[in-house]
Formats: C-alpha cells, sequence, structure tokens
C-alpha cells in the first residue's frame, strides 16, 4: 500500500481535533456530573432508608420483646434460640437478633443450663411487658 | 624526547580539530550567550550548550567517549533520550506543576489547542515533499508542536537517527518563541483585535473536579491515541498527584528534583548527541528551516482559529491566546500576556492563554500518538 501523505494528515487532524473536542465536552460536563450526584446524596439517602425501614432499637425493644413471649407461648418454659430466630423471621421481626441479644444482657432471657433459654419472670423488663 | 611530544600531540583534541568542530563549539558558545546573557530558557539552553561543548571536542576514536560511542559515560546517560526514557519523566513534573484549573473553568478555549496542531501536519507534508520518509517527516513536523520532550519521544520512536538536530531544533525555537511568535501574531490580527478584553467568566474549580480530571483526561485521550500513553499517562499521574493533596510528598519530588535531574541529563545529552560530523550535514539545515516554519504555522493557525471561533462567540476572545495553543508551556502563554500588554497595559490575558497552552500539550501529545500508530505501522 502506497502511503498517501493528505489522506494521512487528514485522519491526524480529525483525530486530533475530534479528540480535544471529546476532552472539552467531557470536562465541561464534569461539574455537572459532581453536583447531579452531590445532590442524590446516596450515603444520607442510603442511611434515611435504613432508618426508616427499620426504627431503633430502643423503640422497637418493648413491643418486639411482647411478640417474642407470644412466639415462645407453646414451648412451656424452656426454648431453643436458633428456633425463636427462625420463628422471629417468619413473623416478620427486623434483626430478631439484637433483641435476642440486648435481652440475654439485661437478664430478660436466662439461660436453664442445658442450651435452652427461660423468659426471667422476675426481671423488671419482664414484669413491663406483662403489666402492658 | 620529539617522538613523545608529537605522539601526545596526535591524541589532544587540536590534532583532531576540523572546522566543522569549530563551528559546533560557536554555535554552542552562542547558545550559552542566548540562555545566560539573554535569559532564553537557560534552564534548557545552558544544558544542551554545555553538551554541545562537550560533544564536539574531538577525541582519539579508541577512546571512545561521545554519546555514540558504546561504553562511553555519555553514551549510557543518552540511553535515556535515544529509548524515550527522559520525556516521561519530564511530562510527569509538568504535570505536578500545571493547573488544568483554567482549562476546566473554560473548556470551549481547548479547541485552540487543537488548531495549534495543524502546524504538525503542515510541516510533515512540506518535509515529506522535501524528500524526507514518512517516519523522519513525522519528527520534524511534531517540532511545530514546540514541545521539547514529545519531539524527543517520537523521534526516538521513528526516526533516532535524526534526534540531535530535531531536540536541539525543538529546544531552541522554544527558547526563541518570545522572537518568533510576536511577528506571526502581529501579523495575522489588527490592532482592535489585539486590544479585546475578556470577561473574567471563569468559574471556581472544585477540589472534586481537579481529581477527577487526570483520571478521565488519560483515558479518555489514551483510548483515542494510545501511543500517547507514555507521555499523557505521566502528565496526568503528576497533576492527580498535587491535586490528591495526599501524596504532596510525590508531587514535590516529581515537580521539584526529579525533573531538575532530567533536564539537566537530558539537555546535557542531547547536546553531546549534536557531533559536528553527524550534526553538520544538508539534513540539519532543512530540519531548522522545516522547524522554524512549522512554529510560524502553529502559531498562525492558532491565531487564526480564534478569530473564526469569535465568529459563534457572543462574548469574543482575544484572538492573540490562539497563539498559546503552541503548547511551550508557559511561555507562549507569557508571550500572548506580553504583546496583548503593549497594545493595552491593562489588558491580562495570561489566565485565559494559559488554557489553550496546557491543552496544546495535550493535543501535542495526542498528535505524537497519532503519528506514532499510523506511521510507525507502515
Amino acid at each position: 500500500m502506497t502511503f498517501q501523505p493528505y489522506i494521512f494528515i487528514s485522519y491526524g487532524l480529525i483525530i486530533v481535533f475530534s479528540g480535544l473536542i471529546f476532552l472539552a465536552i467531557v470536562v465541561s460536563n464534569i461539574h455537572r456530573i459532581i453536583e447531579f450526584f452531590s445532590k442524590l446524596d446516596f450515603k444520607k439517602r442510603i442511611l434515611e432508608k435504613k432508618t426508616m425501614r427499620t426504627p431503633p432499637i430502643s423503640l422497637r425493644l418493648f413491643s418486639e420483646m411482647e411478640n417474642f413471649i407470644i412466639l415462645t407461648k407453646n414451648n412451656e418454659g424452656a426454648f431453643s434460640l436458633p428456633g425463636l430466630i427462625y420463628k422471629a423471621k417468619r413473623a416478620g421481626i427486623e434483626s430478631p437478633w439484637e433483641i435476642i441479644d440486648i435481652m440475654i444482657k439485661k437478664k430478660v432471657i436466662i439461660p436453664d443450663n442445658q442450651g435452652r433459654f427461660l423468659w426471667n419472670q422476675e426481671s423488671a423488663c419482664y414484669k413491663k411487658i406483662k403489666n402492658i | 624526547m620529539d617522538n613523545i611530544f608529537i605522539s601526545f600531540f596526535e591524541n589532544t583534541g587540536f590534532y583532531f580539530l576540523t572546522y566543522k568542530h569549530l563551528v559546533m563549539l560557536l554555535v554552542a558558545c552562542f547558545f550559552l550567550y542566548l540562555g545566560i546573557a539573554k535569559k532564553y530558557e537557560p534552564l534548557l539552553l545552558v544544558p544542551i550548550a554545555f553538551g554541545m561543548i562537550i560533544g564536539n571536542i574531538p577525541s582519539p576514536d579508541y577512546m571512545s567517549l561521545g554519546v555514540y560511542d558504546k561504553g562511553s559515560v555519555f553514551y549510557y546517560l543518552y540511553q535515556g533520550v535515544s529509548q524515550g526514557i527522559y520525556p516521561p519523566l519530564i511530562f510527569m513534573g509538568i504535570g505536578a506543576m500545571a493547573d488544568f484549573s483554567y482549562l476546566l473553568s473554560r473548556p470551549v478555549l481547548i479547541l485552540l489547542g487543537a488548531a495549534a496542531q495543524a502546524g504538525i501536519f503542515i510541516t510533515f507534508l512540506g518535509a515529506y515533499y522535501l524528500g524526507f520518509s514518512p517516519a523522519e517527516s513525522a519528527a520534524i513536523g511534531i517540532i511545530g508542536g514546540a514541545d521539547g520532550p514529545t519531539a524527543i519521544f517520537l523521534t526516538s520512536k521513528l526516526a533516532p537517527e535524526l534526534i540531535g538536530p530535531i531536540a536541539v531544533a525543538a529546544y531552541s525555537y522554544m527558547a526563541l518563541v518570545p522572537v518568533i511568535q510576536p511577528p506571526v501574531m502581529k501579523l495575522f490580527t489588527t490592532k482592535k483585535e489585539r486590544m479585546i478584553k475578556m470577561e473574567n467568566k471563569t468559574r471556581e474549580v472544585s477540589k472534586k473536579e481537579r481529581i477527577i480530571f487526570p483520571v478521565t483526561g488519560v483515558i479518555l485521550c489514551c483510548f483515542i491515541a494510545p501511543g500517547a500513553v507514555p507521555l499523557l499517562g505521566m502528565l496526568f499521574l503528576g497533576n492527580l498527584l498535587k491535586q490528591a493533596e495526599v501524596t504532596n510528598r510525590l508531587a514535590e519530588a516529581a515537580k521539584g528534583p526529579l525533573i531538575d535531574i532530567v533536564t539537566i541529563l537530558l539537555g546535557v545529552s542531547v547536546g553531546a548527541s549534536t557531533q559536528a560530523d553527524v550534526f553538520l550535514t544538508q539534513k540539519s539545515v532543512k530540519i531548522f528551516v522545516l522547524g522554524v516554519l512549522s512554529f510560524v504555522i502553529a502559531t498562525m493557525c492558532g491565531v487564526l482559529f480564534a478569530k473564526f471561533m469569535n465568529l459563534f462567540l457572543k462574548d469574543k476572545i482575544n484572538p492573540l491566546i490562539g497563539a498559546a495553543g503552541v503548547s511551550a508551556v508557559p511561555d507562549s502563554a507569557r508571550v500572548v500576556q506580553m504583546v496583548a500588554a503593549k497594545e493595552n497595559p491593562g489588558n491580562y490575558l495570561l489566565m485565559h492563554a494559559m488554557a489553550p497552552n496546557i491543552a496544546g500539550v495535550i493535543g501535542s501529545a495526542i498528535a505524537a500518538g497519532v503519528m506514532w500508530s499510523i506511521i510507525g505501522n507502515l
């Protein structure tokens, strides 16, 4: 193939020009894209959404504990934690392990030394729920 | 006794001295004068001129002292030039020094950087019809990019035998930007046009924008012209180091000690490559003539394109800033300011001229990449 200088310089100029025009277009839109994303503020939105979906534990605690008592009603005293979590999930309770963790720490439920748990009927929380 | 003296004399530089060496030594002294007394790009011209002196001291063949003699110290220093190692390192330093804010705030001025690259392609045509091969013509044309590192890089890839004259031509003309450009700028503009005051419509550029630009810039430009990766990759890397603000130490090294060391090595080895027997040829004379023409055409195209843009723009631009599309950073922008200030001392164009100036660096690197990918493939 013979070298055609005019075609080469035409191609060359077109590539350089179109490259820089493309760059100019992108450059002139970078700040718009940044603005768009900062308006969206994804992180904030996700957090808000999460907060809306799941109220804080402190607010959920008593109502959810009541649900847990209902869920363990048929267990005649002791119940297994995996079983409770399974039932809670099926009942639509969000993050049941968080509530269970708090209940263990506050000694609302106590181990029966055989790998199962019992409601601590002496605990203040339990009494309060029962009164409600 | 006489024999020892004669034998010693036969091993001195005087014995091998020819008129060609004398010419080159005179040229070197003239360059030193320009660099030191006239302050024309002293950081480049002084090492180059001194390298020319070093390279043109005649010596017996068995000593192997020159850049072309395998095993000599200068041979190894010259590998940075002939293998195209120094130019990307210099580009990293330029990137670490450059502020793309002007360009980001008025992207339309990027087009002026593209227009000035026409000089490269038009000179290519001239060189081709003067009998140079396509590869040699491309290397000669890139002188019009007014970018020494780019010229050296492309020549090392396409026509390594011409590195000496092309590098000297590119750097000398870069140093002579204040002499070459003003008459061309005046020739293609009216007094009224030169007096146009540009509104300061630049917007504030956020940090995020300045960080995102080098990343998008390198991806876009290098996808279009992959041959420009070594140059533009390093240019944008240097700029990212600066803008990220978490790599200040690296940015300081790139724009300080690193670029200074590489400039010295590049200057001396390019100068030393101008040995009389390989440099003083008809080809070199043609290269010098074509080089200056390339500069003139690039300046002319930039100015004329700025006038063309004025046909469509609501806020007119001063056509002088088109000359800054010739990428000698920041000299051509300074020359624009100088010429504008002569017509109207209250006219400040330096900031506006920096946008096409930086775009010119990117444009000439893309042009080099395009030439390498097309002609290197022939």
